[in-house]
């Protein structure tokens, strides 16, 4: 069965259009929305994933409602994996259309410095109407971006129903995000989130060295 | 942490909207634009890739494309819900008593500040129970075209359900659809906005003072 087509333009190596206008900033529309509005979207999109396969009594059936009322801890266990797996799957491909279309009519970067500094500034900026504020590296392929106010998560501690989930478990997604669009620049890479201390954020992103590169 | 009852968050609202105070008959659509650029903005991309993918997996998930419009408007409900905190925080719009306030309200303020799109209000119905909200620009759908065979997908419920959510925060229980959009090939797109009942003001018997 096909899906609806939700596709984010062209290519960043294909057919850039050349008739899109240089916008500082990034983003051809410019139509700008509260951030606010996005924050509480955002939330019910990612509980949406979490919830999974354990949906919750009371909502329509979804196909696999057999396995609704899951007993064996293992089997819980595993989809509750699953679950944060396909929720950081979906961040990640966001993460690449969204680089995409910012990524488009600017200059190459050339090193792997100039990725990460890209992803702090416009990718943050898109996301989460800031500039990532302190960017450590230790040269040997670990970045630690530090958002000291990362509000989409902060927001949502506010926000949330219940404590049957951990904050971690919601990371995920900005995760998969940043993971999605580092990878569509060139960088392999994980991104993992220290989120003790909130409002304050840590990325960390570890360089995956490969074995043969051709 | 959890989140207040439904009856102490209502609560919560109406006095939000009481406190702020602005003269009647002013200009919704200024306040709805101010309030736009008082507040902090991100671009619209992320909220519109992000819902499609989110349609997509909504699809994959249920049976029936009844199922996945009745799936987004449950979503966009558990929104609204928490966004009228936000909406009465932020737009400086004082009241909201009448089902009439509301309509100017939603169309002008809250679609310009959530959405950043023009509509207005028209089509109310003879007795004044029903009305469409009209815009012709729908940032949701923006990478998005439906194939033929979801023709019956209501692609952005979700706003729907965000609306009846706000709304029945402010004790007003409406019926909110989409009848008319531009990703079925319509030069507008229209939802529709009846009211089903006024619920009763009364003191939450939870309260704890």
């Amino acid at each position: 069965m096909a899906s609806p087509k939700v596709g984010g333009g062209a290519g960043m190596s294909g057919g850039v259009s050349a008739a899109a206008p240089l916008v500082v900033g990034g983003l051809g529309s410019k139509r700008e929305v509260l951030a606010s509005g996005i924050q509480l979207f955002l939330i019910e999109h990612v509980e949406y994933f979490l919830r999974g396969r354990d949906a919750s009594p009371g909502s329509i059936t979804r196909k696999w409602n057999d396995s609704v009322a899951v007993r064996d801890p293992e089997e819980k266990r595993r989809n509750e994996f699953d679950n944060k797996l396909r929720l950081e799957l979906n961040g990640f491909e966001i993460g690449q259309r969204l680089i995409e279309r910012l990524a488009v009519d600017k200059d190459m970067l050339d090193s792997e410095l100039d990725i990460v500094k890209f992803i702090c500034r416009e990718l943050w900026e898109a996301s989460f109407s800031k500039q990532v504020d302190v960017l450590r590296t230790n040269r040997k392929g670990l970045y630690v971006l530090q958002d000291s106010n990362f509000k989409w998560l902060a927001s949502l501690s506010k926000n949330r129903d219940g404590d049957t989930r951990s904050l971690e478990d919601y990371a995920v997604f900005p995760c998969g995000l940043v993971c999605g669009a580092l990878h569509k620049l060139g960088m392999k890479c994980q991104v993992t989130a220290d989120i003790k201390a909130l409002p304050r954020v840590e990325f960390f992103v570890q360089m995956v060295v490969e074995a043969s590169n051709t | 942490m959890a989140v207040a009852g439904l009856k102490g968050k209502r609560q919560r609202v109406k006095e939000a909207a009481g406190a702020l105070s602005m003269s009647k008959g002013g200009n919704m659509q200024k306040l709805g634009e101010l309030a736009l650029q008082k507040g902090e903005r991100v671009p619209v991309e992320l909220l519109a890739l992000t819902y499609g993918s989110l349609v997509r997996q909504v699809i994959a998930d249920y049976e029936s494309i009844e199922e996945v419009n009745k799936q987004l408007d449950l979503m966009g409900y558990n929104i609204g819900v928490r966004l009228a905190d936000d909406f009465f925080a932020k737009s400086g719009v004082s009241d909201c008593r009448s089902f009439q306030d509301s309509a100017e309200i939603v169309a002008k303020v809250g679609f310009k500040m959530y959405l950043n799109v023009q509509a207005s209000v028209d089509l109310w119905n003879a007795d004044n129970t029903a009305y469409s909200i009209l815009f012709d620009e729908n940032p949701l759908a923006e990478f998005t075209e439906l194939p033929e065979e979801y023709a019956q997908l209501s692609f952005s419920n979700l706003v729907c359900g965000v609306i009846r959510g706000a709304l029945e925060m402010l004790l007003l229980v409406v019926k909110c659809e989409f009848v008319r959009s531009t990703l079925q090939g319509n030069e507008m797109n229209e939802i529709r906005i009846s009211l089903v009942e006024m619920l009763r003001e009364s003191a939450p018997e939870d309260d704890e003072d």
